[in-house]
């Protein structure tokens, strides 16, 4: 099957600005499939936003990609023109935003904001961009969208925003759904649903996710792949309860130690933080991002960078442990 | 509604609150119009008498204030010394000089300023927004005097425009002639005004866009793909609105202070030439007068702001709950 979206060898960097030759992401490189569900953990300042936004092609002012390819539906979207990629944000890829509630301009009624997005990509008539909002709404699950239709965003709840952004988000029918944290704002309850609504509307749209979080519990509900980044590195590739039960790559290993994951033999595990802090890249230095932070390094960890490994079926680990 | 209320409540109190702590403060000040009177050797000191019972200033400082208010209260605003005149159509008859000049030379500035600032904003970094800016600041270092000095040997050479004054000595009277001969005067220290004003607005305005465009929602909004137009003018210029709206109801408050030199310079018949007299001769009520007229355009002008936000945000006409 051809992928849906298929990255090689990605990196974006900041050219200006304060973040200047800050190098967000490295070789990236990874596949989605249509309907499939792929989760990217990692902690914050790994670079999983600024993958989300590369995507779409809204990357924040004074970072470009440097090289690398993103292919969706068999075309290059690197490099294709403002107006085309347009069309393809909010029609074919959608970005569901961190936090619902700054996501929405205040001074709009909920319902022209979702109407406006549908009027962005068809050539509508205005009465059937808006019956098309409300029936976005109504999906999104919204018990009386005529109501949340005509209200402002400070009227509504945490919930009902996210379900707003994701009326947004789905209103066009992509094909892919990126949602960046977009449970993190919301009180264990609400994620629950909102996870659930999103396994269901994959599961009715044929939808494709990537679904970026710092919670491996999140991932654990709504993944079938799980990509773990650090420091702008995918460090580790596989399926979900594989790299959640047994992870691979050292970091993955003390990631998942500092969250209180049931684990398969019924044992709660013990709770760790990693020492030290994520690192910010801003040259090419040698050896492995990971390295001193590492618990389990080896010499050559601090002088060489380490290949991509595939240890068994579907994994991805990118560590000097697994290669031969 | 009753936030509307409440503002005109708190701009009641605010007038209240001045024109109390103007009386104390021109109370405090050195020496009175009648004290000048007394060096001159032609006056009586028995007239003087007579004058200070009547204009009330042999009595304390409260009764005075009280008085005044009588006054207020009967439309008078007190009585001129200088003028022998009550104070409130001295002013307005100056006043309304000073808001033909003023209130056209803002709304030109804010009519540049906007689409300048939206403009320079969409253009962030590149050579558009550099003109716009490099263009403000030059006239923002400009002194205003260097500024109307120029126009008026402008004018002057060129025989375009008077150079000076609201109306000339023989024109035919009418109604259209009139109004002609006045926009005639008017345009020169209009555009004085204006262009002083405006790097002012341009900047807020500018600023004022770049936050917006830079907001989550409208970063969201890209991502959804909507059109730049609508991003620009749906969303960004209705965000940039709120601090725009407040810097206007602060304008307002600027305008008699920055049209004085103005008026002063090209002889325009405004308040702030008859202000500044008031003060030199110690013509108390006629200060107090221009003060208080002051304020309520400050007030006026924060009212107007108010009032647009509140047709605009609906965080503020509508609360949280449904």
């Amino acid at each position: 099957m051809e992928p849906l979206l298929k990255v090689e060898e990605l990196c974006v960097r900041y050219v200006s600005g304060e973040r200047s030759d800050f190098r967000a992401l490295r070789n990236i490189g990874f596949e989605i499939y249509p309907g499939e569900a792929v989760g990217i953990l990692g902690e914050s300042g790994g670079g999983k936003s600024t993958l989300a936004r590369a995507i779409v092609g809204v990357l924040p002012a004074g970072a470009c990609t440097d090289c690398g390819s993103i292919r969706f539906q068999g075309r290059e979207l690197i490099g294709l023109p403002e107006g085309e990629m347009r069309q393809i944000r909010g029609a074919k890829i959608s970005l569901i935003p961190q936090d619902p509630s700054a996501a929405l301009n205040p001074l709009l009624r909920v319902g022209t904001q979702v109407s406006e997005v549908v009027a962005a990509h068809y050539d509508w008539s205005k009465q059937r961009c808006r019956e098309a909002a409300k029936a976005a709404l109504r999906e999104a699950g919204l018990e009386n969208p005529l109501r949340i239709y005509s209200a402002f965003p400070h009227q509504l709840s945490g919930g009902q925003l996210q379900r707003v952004v994701i009326a947004q988000a789905l209103a066009c029918r992509p094909a892919l759904l990126i949602a960046d944290e977009a449970t993190a704002s919301l009180d264990t309850t609400t994620q629950a649903e909102i996870l659930r609504l999103l396994g269901f509307l994959r599961g009715t749209l044929g939808l494709a996710i990537l679904f970026i979080s710092h919670d491996p519990a999140v991932l654990a509900e709504i993944a079938d792949r799980i990509l773990v980044f650090y420091a702008g590195e995918i460090v580790e590739e596989g399926p979900a309860p594989d790299v959640l039960n047994s992870a691979l790559h050292p970091y993955s290993r003390a990631l998942l130690r500092c969250f209180p994951i049931k684990r398969r033999d019924g044992d709660w595990p013990v709770l760790k933080a990693i020492a030290g802090n994520s690192p910010d890249i801003h040259q090419r230095m040698p050896g492995c991002v990971f390295e001193p932070r590492c618990e389990e390094r080896i010499e050559i960890c601090a002088s060489h960078s380490p290949k991509d490994a595939f240890p068994c079926g579907g994994r991805r680990v990118r560590c000097f442990r697994y290669e031969q | 509604m009753k936030y509307l209320l409440r503002r005109l409540l708190h701009s009641l109190a605010v007038l209240f609150g001045i024109s109390l702590l103007s009386f104390l403060f021109a109370g405090m000040a050195p020496g009175t119009y009648l004290d000048e009177m007394q060096l001159n050797p032609q006056i009586s000191p028995a007239t003087i008498a007579v004058l200070r019972a009547q204009y009330g200033m042999d009595r304390p400082l409260p009764v005075r204030y009280l008085r005044w208010l009588n006054s207020v209260a009967h439309g008078d605003w007190g009585y001129s010394f200088a003028y022998n005149l009550p104070v409130a159509p001295l002013i307005w008859r100056r006043a309304k000089n000073t808001l033909w000049l003023t209130l056209p030379a803002t709304l030109l500035a804010w009519l540049v300023a906007i689409p300048l600032g939206v403009f320079a904003a969409n253009q962030s970094g590149r050579w558009g927004d550099r003109i716009a800016e490099a263009g403000t600041s030059t006239i923002l270092v400009v002194p205003d005097l260097i500024l109307a000095l120029a126009l008026m040997i402008a004018a002057v050479h060129t025989r375009t425009f008077p150079a000076g004054g609201m109306s000339s000595v023989n024109v035919q009277k009418g109604r259209i002639a009139d109004i002609h001969d006045l926009l005639w005067h008017l345009t020169l220290p209009l555009i004085t005004l204006a262009l002083g004003i405006l790097p002012v607005f341009f900047r807020h305005v500018r600023a004022g866009m770049l936050e917006a465009l830079a907001s989550p929602s409208l970063q969201a909004a890209r991502a959804l793909g909507l059109p730049p137009s609508r991003i620009l003018f749906k969303h960004a210029l209705r965000l940039a609105a709120n601090p725009v709206l407040s810097l206007f109801g602060l304008s307002m408050a600027s305008l008699l202070s920055s049209s004085l030199l103005i008026e002063v310079v090209m002889s325009w018949p405004g308040l702030g030439a008859m202000l500044l007299e008031a003060i030199l001769a110690r013509d108390l009520y006629l200060v107090i007068g221009a003060v208080m007229f002051s304020t309520l355009l400050l007030l006026a002008g924060n009212l107007i702001a108010d009032l647009m936000l509140y047709t605009m945000d609906p965080r503020i006409r509508i609360g949280p709950s449904q």
